[in-house]
This record gives structure tokens, C-alpha cells and sequence, in this order.
């Protein structure tokens, strides 16, 4: 009963008689006061919590908005340079010596557009990942024994143990949760997994508190996947522009990189 | 004093850098650094809001609780502090009082605002705040041990949820919950005392 009515005054449900009457017994039980102290100290470190990460998130997306405005910036700078210079002769003549190869090329061989995006995989920048994780990971404060066997079984390159292991870490662990789950992404890719690989990024990007380095890591490996799959659909290119778009992003350069390969018209002709 | 989410958004920005850059600077990652910097910040609105401690040099007392929180890590980890980090690390060495337990020497709260002096000028820290910063190490530290206590105690307290709701998110009995939040409790009062 005393215990109800504790929580009731620290979740501010007291009635305005009760309220005062119980402040009135606090004054004289010692014991009562210590166990309120207790309670409010936890409530409000949790309050405090919650307006640190708001803090943090308003910084970052500012940042990240200062940094579009950047961008936008330099596009503009782009696009109005060559609509003033406008086309020169030599320019003209590029163009010309362009569109005669097209046609030669065109003519002469027959061109066959079944190409593949899963050539365009990029295992080095996937390996890349390893080193990333591990620095993550480093800054985990955590006991548990699923995640310390989890994490023994993947550096052993035992990725189905590893998924086992990570799988049984429970929702309620939080960062220890979040990072399992990057792992078992990782861990599926390591098993030649792309769909398992798409599933377990994409369950993982729908967590709302996840740290850049981890985001990163998650955005890049459903790239990876979404390319093994040859499922480049509308997401996918959206995604691809804003890693290429974000400087900090680890993977920027990478996705540049895929970027032009992507467009480039040349890859999809198959001889 | 009162401080708005404005107001707590703009000093968070404001010593975002210095602070994450001295623990980058002491074998520390950017995870670690961001961790020990919303740990620090925690307890600053502790101080302010919870504790009612007048501060008159914000940025040097953010300073001193996020180096103070990062060496009591560091000693955890029972990793050593290069000693190419003088001169705070000389002077820590100096004013240190030894822990038979531990590798790395210890330093007390005082000591090490004023062994970081020359960088920034620092508010002085009296003994209730150094009280509270160890209590307040503490119930992190108790907390992350505690998870399912932690959980089931920030839903009732913090998102102030029934015990119904409580024990459907966390898939238990609705009569265990009471239960186990007084466990958890006296649990947390234990720990708190004996240390």
C-alpha cells in the first residue's frame, strides 16, 4: 500500500490533500524520505537522459542540415558555370567524335542488356567493416555471455554460431541488443546471405536511437546486399545519394565510386 | 535555476567538442567519447536542476566531470594512461592517492579540477558534489548491470507506465512485476550503501 502510494506521489497522481499529507510524513520518517529521494533520483536521471539525447540529435541534424545547404551550394555554383560558359567549339567537337563512336560501336556489335549489378559488389569496402565494428563494439560496457560467445564465435569465423549467439540477446538489452543485431547482419554476409543479410540491415535501420558508426555500417551492407540481390530499386538510389552526399559518411567515397559505375552506360553493354 | 530543452540543446553543443576531443586525445573512441560526454552532462543537470548547485564557469565544470568520468572508465578498463599525456597526467601522479586494487592511481574530484586549471578555468568543486558525482557513477554503473531492473523501473518511473502495460512490453506476469520493481529496488539501495 505505502509502496503504491509512493510511486503515485513521484508519478505526480496524489490527490492535493493526499500530496500534502504524505510531504507532512516525510518530514518525520526518515526511512520514507530516503526511499522518494531513491525513486525521484532514478526518474529524473532518466529525464535527463531523454533531454541529452534530444540535445545530441538536435546538434547533429543541424549539422547534417548545414551540410545540405553546402551541397546545394556547390551544385548551384556547378550548374549556374556551365550554363554561363555554354558550349565551347572543342566541346562541340567531343561531343560530335562521341556520338559517331556510339554509332560505329552500335553497328557493328549487337548490344545485350542483360547485364548484372551483382558484378559491381564491393567485397573490399565490406571487409572494411570488420575494423568499424570492432572500434564500435570497444565502447560497449557490457558482461553478457551470449554477446562475449556471439562475438568468440564471429572472430572464429563461425557466423551461424555467431547468429545463434547474437539472436538470444533480448530487445531489452539495448545497445548490447542494437549492436547483436549488426552483427548478425555481418555475420549473414560472411555466410554468402544477401536476403538475410537485406532483412536483418533493414530490421535494424527501423531502431530509432542508433549511433552514426553503426547506421553507417547497416546503410552500406543493404547497398551491398540490395546490389547481390539485383534489386536496385528506387530506395536503393536514394540511399546510395545520401552516403555519397553525407563527407562523413564512412563510405562515401565507395558509394561515389558505385555511383558512376552505376550510370555508367557503358557497363551494361555485354559483347 | 530552470533550463529549458533550448537552453540544454545550446550548452550541449557548445562543449560537445572539447569534450569528446579530450577523451578522442586519451585512448578513447567516438563512441566512448559520446557516451562519457552524455554521463558528464547527465550529472550536470544533476547538479543544476536535482542538487540546486550554483555554477558560475559552466564549461570548465562540464570539463572537470567529463575528465573525472573518463579516468574512473579508464581505471575500470585497468588501462594505463600514456604518460605523454603531461602535464595533467604529472600532475595526477602527484596529487594521486594510491588503490591497492587498481593499476592507474586515483585522484580525487578536487585534485583533478585543479590539475586542469591550465587548460580551462575551472568552477571549484565542493565535497557534495563530489559526493554526487560518485553516486551518480554508481547508478550508471549499477544500472547497466541491472538491465531488466533498469527496464522495468524506466518504464514505471520515467514513462510512468501501469504495471498492465509494463508487463506486456516486457512479456511477464502482471503480478510478477510488482515484485520483481521491489527486488530491484532494494537491490539498487544495496548496492548504494555498501559502497
Amino acid at each position: 500500500m505505502k509502496d503504491e502510494i509512493i510511486d503515485n506521489y513521484i508519478k505526480g497522481k496524489l490527490e492535493s490533500a493526499d500530496k500534502q499529507a504524505f510531504e507532512e510524513e516525510m518530514k518525520t520518517d526518515n526511512e520514507l524520505a530516503k526511499e522518494v529521494e531513491l525513486r525521484n533520483y532514478l526518474t529524473k536521471h532518466w529525464e535527463f537522459e531523454a533531454m541529452i539525447e534530444e540535445a545530441h540529435d538536435n546538434m547533429v541534424s543541424k549539422k547534417k542540415t548545414t551540410e545540405d545547404v553546402e551541397i546545394i551550394d556547390i551544385n548551384k555554383k556547378k550548374h549556374s558555370s556551365s550554363n554561363n560558359s555554354g558550349f565551347s567549339k572543342n566541346r562541340r567537337m567531343l561531343g560530335m567524335v562521341a556520338t559517331i563512336t556510339i554509332l560505329i560501336l552500335s553497328g557493328v556489335g549487337y548490344a545485350n542488356l542483360n547485364y548484372s549489378n551483382q558484378k559491381l559488389v564491393n567485397f573490399d569496402s565490406i571487409a572494411s567493416i570488420a575494423p568499424i565494428l570492432t572500434n564500435v563494439n570497444n565502447g560497449i560496457r557490457s558482461n553478457s555471455q551470449k554477446f562475449a560467445n556471439g562475438l568468440i564465435a564471429f572472430q572464429d569465423n563461425k557466423y551461424q554460431e555467431a547468429v545463434a549467439q547474437f539472436e538470444g540477446i533480448p530487445e531489452i538489452a539495448g545497445d548490447e541488443y542494437i549492436q547483436a543485431q549488426v552483427y548478425i547482419a555481418y555475420a549473414y554476409w560472411h555466410l554468402n546471405n544477401p536476403q538475410k543479410t537485406k532483412e536483418a540491415t533493414e530490421k535494424i535501420s527501423k531502431i530509432s536511437k542508433l549511433s552514426s558508426d553503426k547506421k553507417q555500417i547497416v546503410e552500406w551492407l543493404l547497398i551491398q546486399s540490395k546490389l547481390s540481390l539485383d534489386e536496385t530499386d528506387e530506395y536503393f538510389y536514394e540511399l546510395l545519394r545520401t552516403i555519397k552526399e553525407e563527407t562523413n559518411h564512412t563510405f562515401s567515397n565507395d558509394a561515389k565510386e558505385l555511383s558512376n559505375k552505376l550510370n555508367n552506360p557503358w557497363r551494361k553493354l555485354v559483347w | 535555476m530552470n533550463l529549458t530543452q533550448k537552453d540544454i540543446n545550446k550548452i550541449y553543443k557548445d562543449h560537445y567538442g572539447s569534450c569528446t576531443n579530450f577523451v578522442l586525445k586519451n585512448s578513447g573512441n567516438q563512441l566512448e567519447a559520446e557516451t562519457n560526454y552524455k554521463e558528464s552532462f547527465n550529472f550536470l543537470l544533476k547538479s543544476i536542476i536535482l542538487h540546486d548547485k550554483e555554477i558560475t564557469n559552466l564549461g570548465g565544470y562540464l570539463f572537470g566531470i567529463n575528465k573525472n568520468m573518463w579516468y574512473s572508465y579508464l581505471k575500470k578498463r585497468k588501462q594505463h594512461i600514456p604518460l605523454e599525456k603531461a602535464p595533467i597526467e604529472k600532475l595526477i601522479k602527484e596529487t594521486s592517492i594510491a588503490e591497492p586494487d587498481s593499476g592507474v592511481e586515483d585522484l580525487t574530484f578536487n585534485k583533478l579540477i585543479k590539475s586542469t586549471s591550465q587548460d580551462l578555468t575551472v568552477d571549484i568543486i565542493d565535497e557534495s558534489s563530489e559526493k554526487n558525482l560518485e553516486l551518480h557513477k554508481l547508478v550508471i554503473q549499477i544500472l547497466k548491470k541491472m538491465k531488466d531492473c533498469a527496464k522495468i523501473l524506466k518504464l514505471l518511473y520515467f514513462e510512468k507506465k501501469s504495471y498492465q502495460d509494463i508487463a506486456k512490453k516486457i512479456k511477464m506476469k502482471e503480478t510478477s512485476i510488482g515484485q520483481t520493481k521491489k527486488r530491484c529496488l532494494e537491490n539498487l539501495k544495496k548496492q548504494i550503501q555498501t559502497r
